[in-house]
């Protein structure tokens, strides 16, 4: 009993020691957001600011600076849910309605449509920005809010075609079978059968698709819309932006902002994440 | 006629799994398709209910050729072993589901639902999800999802193998007096001889993706047409003795060993037997006596030997006894426990004993 005791004693002092590691730089950017900007600058990065204030907060929110325009970060804010909801609703219908297709309906080149997704999405990302420039200016949507969502469309659709696939492949085929007796259509048996079943892996794949598109540097810094850009090209660009002083503390804010959104999903949706990434066919 | 399949035969790739499969079951039928697992049965029934798409042959409901119609437009319902109810849907809906998927309004729908709910007495749980339904609970509501839309046949996939043995007996009455109100037509498929034997009014017999017999269970068991059969049907494996036909003024007899016995009251199937033809005489361990009470005017063996081994089996007991170099058994009620090694009288009833060619092992 006693070996057991300092065993666990051990186990999470360990523990503590890693979670400390891991959290401290998130406790430094928290306390140097509250801080004056002359605070930042003259006091440790550890200690507690003197003076609280919300003004960095408030300044990277709706003051400041990227390149000319002085709106704070909230306009791309927004301009980032414009893209990921519909992007996010179009991946994640689209993906459940395949993975049903290779699952349930299964066909020679079903196998083969499905090595080339999860190929397709291993390439890359740089790979494909000038064929993708290219489409989006054929499409005459270059440059747009929409041509983001196209662009995050597609390219989350492998992955939730494989997350909904595996999910359905594990559902017996007498459930289809069943339903096809009964008379019901593809595209009934998709709605009124299978999708019903799917909550616990659509909040799965609505977490990974969203925190990819809201996580995306790259396709938002090259066919973003100039002032309408998405929240991570335009917090670089806040950050990187070279007029003046560097005002840490409001770059900090804004990059904490950032991180809102993402963390938040993962807090209230991380029990469904959990359950939905383990659980199988549902039983019964 | 209610269900007729001509030449059917069905191919996954280049695996042929069934073949030349010929059934006639007029309605009221209850068809009964028995084999092993692997034996095809089951294929058979998805090619009936339009869920496999057969390779050749044609297949009839009600005298109409259903063989490249839709599942939903044959006519049938069909029951599966795991049940496959919809698990977010209600009972109510899951038996209603059918209807709704054709269009019927939405009080016509619940006044069917309500019917079948009495027939089968679960209106209790038309607000329940499947999850929240026992085993037996489950069967009742896939067996309404199929009596719902009335169908002409049902198709019934091994529906009682996930039932414990109590629930089972008492779910195969059900069926059988089910059956009977209805007046439809059943095919079920199943492993369990019992199930056939006591349910089928027509029983096929499947091995390697053919019908090795069709016919009533009486049939089957009393005259099987060929040694699997023999040997798959019976709770109590039959006995085989290699044997050959003489003629003993021109009337066949059947010698094993020193052993003669005369076959007039055989019934050939075919052509009659040839002097010195080699055959596999098929006795069932029931026909197997330790006295002669029964046997007045019968054709039977007569042998002395020792009990090798005994199995108990319920009511009954099996002994085994040695004859011409095999372990014979013999059915014996357990009231009359003979020991082992002790020396008893065997008497073989030749009265029900099938004849097999030894080459072909079909029936003479």
């Amino acid at each position: 009993m006693r070996h057991y005791a300092h065993r666990t004693a051990l186990l999470y002092g360990a523990l503590f020691v890693c979670a400390l590691y891991f959290l401290s730089p998130l406790y430094v950017m928290l306390v140097a957001s509250f801080k004056t900007l002359a605070e930042v600058r003259g006091s440790s990065i550890i200690s507690l600011p003197e003076v609280w204030t919300i003004q960095p907060w408030i300044k990277a929110w709706s003051e400041a600076c990227s390149g000319l325009e002085c709106n704070g970060i909230r306009p791309y804010f927004i301009a980032t849910f414009e893209i990921a909801i519909p992007a996010v609703a179009f991946s994640v219908l689209l993906g459940a309605l395949n993975g049903y297709v290779m699952a349930k309906w299964r066909s020679r080149s079903a196998d083969l449509i499905f090595t080339l997704l999860l190929v397709g999405s291993f390439v890359p990302l740089q790979l494909y920005l000038i064929p993708l420039a290219i489409t989006l200016r054929e499409l005459n949507i270059y440059g747009t809010t929409a041509g983001l969502i196209l662009i995050h469309t597609v390219y989350g659709i492998p992955l939730t075609t494989m997350l909904f696939r595996n999910f359905y492949v594990a559902l017996p085929d007498e459930l289809v079978r069943a339903a096809i007796m009964d008379g019901a259509g593809f595209f009934k048996i998709f709605f009124s059968v299978i999708l019903p079943l799917s909550p616990a892996i659509a909040i799965v794949a609505v977490i990974l698709v969203f925190s990819g598109i809201y996580n995306d540097f790259l396709f938002a810094l090259t066919f973003g819309e100039t002032g309408k850009r998405p929240i991570m090209a335009a917090v670089q660009n806040i950050v990187a932006s070279s007029y003046g002083i560097k005002e840490y503390n409001v770059n900090i804010a804004a990059v904490m902002i950032s991180a809102l959104p993402t963390l938040l999903l993962f807090l209230v949706a991380g029990r469904f994440f959990v359950r939905g990434l383990t659980q199988g066919a549902l039983k019964g | 006629m209610s269900l007729k399949l001509t030449n059917l035969a069905k191919s996954f790739g280049p695996v042929e799994v069934l073949r030349d499969i010929n059934i006639e079951i007029e309605k009221g039928d209850f068809l009964v398709l028995l084999g092993s697992s692997g034996c095809g049965k089951t294929t058979l029934l998805n090619c009936i209910a339009g869920l496999d798409e057969t390779s050749a042959g044609k297949i009839e409901i009600n005298g109409r050729d259903v063989t490249r119609i839709d599942p939903s437009d044959r006519n049938v319902a069909m029951v599966f072993q795991s049940y496959a109810l919809y698990p977010t849907m209600k009972v109510a809906r899951n038996i209603s589901f059918g209807l709704e998927c054709q269009g019927v309004p939405r009080a016509e729908r619940q006044r069917a639902v309500e019917r079948v709910a009495g027939l089968l007495q679960i209106a209790d749980l038309l607000d329940r999800k499947p999850s929240q339904l026992s085993g037996g609970q489950r069967q009742r509501v896939a067996i309404g999802r199929a009596l719902v839309r009335d169908p002409e046949i049902f198709l019934l996939d091994e529906p009682m193998s996930n039932l414990d043995v109590k629930l089972r007996n008492q779910m195969r009455l059900e069926l059988r007096e089910l059956h009977g109100k209805l007046g439809a037509t059943f095919v079920l498929v199943t492993h369990d001889q019992i199930e056939a034997m006591t349910m089928a009014t027509k029983v096929a017999v499947l091995d390697g993706g053919q019908v090795q017999q069709f016919g009533t269970p009486h049939d089957i068991y009393y005259t099987p047409r060929n040694r699997f059969v023999a040997e798959f049907v019976g709770l109590n494996k039959m006995n085989f003795l290699a044997g050959r036909i003489t003629f003993r003024d021109a009337e066949p007899a059947v010698a094993v060993g020193d052993h003669v016995a005369p076959l007039s009251h055989y019934v050939f199937s075919e052509r009659n037997p040839e002097e010195g033809q080699r055959v596999l005489l098929g006795i069932r361990p029931e026909n197997i006596y330790r006295s002669r009470d029964r046997l007045e005017g019968r054709a039977f063996f007569r042998v002395e030997r020792n009990v090798r081994r005994k199995d108990m089996t319920g009511g009954d007991l099996q002994v085994w006894f040695e004859f011409e170099d095999q372990l014979i058994a013999c059915r014996v009620r357990s009231s009359r426990l003979p020991d082992l090694e002790e020396k008893n009288t065997f008497f073989l009833d030749l009265q029900n004993a099938s004849l097999f060619d030894a080459a072909t092992e079909m029936r003479l």
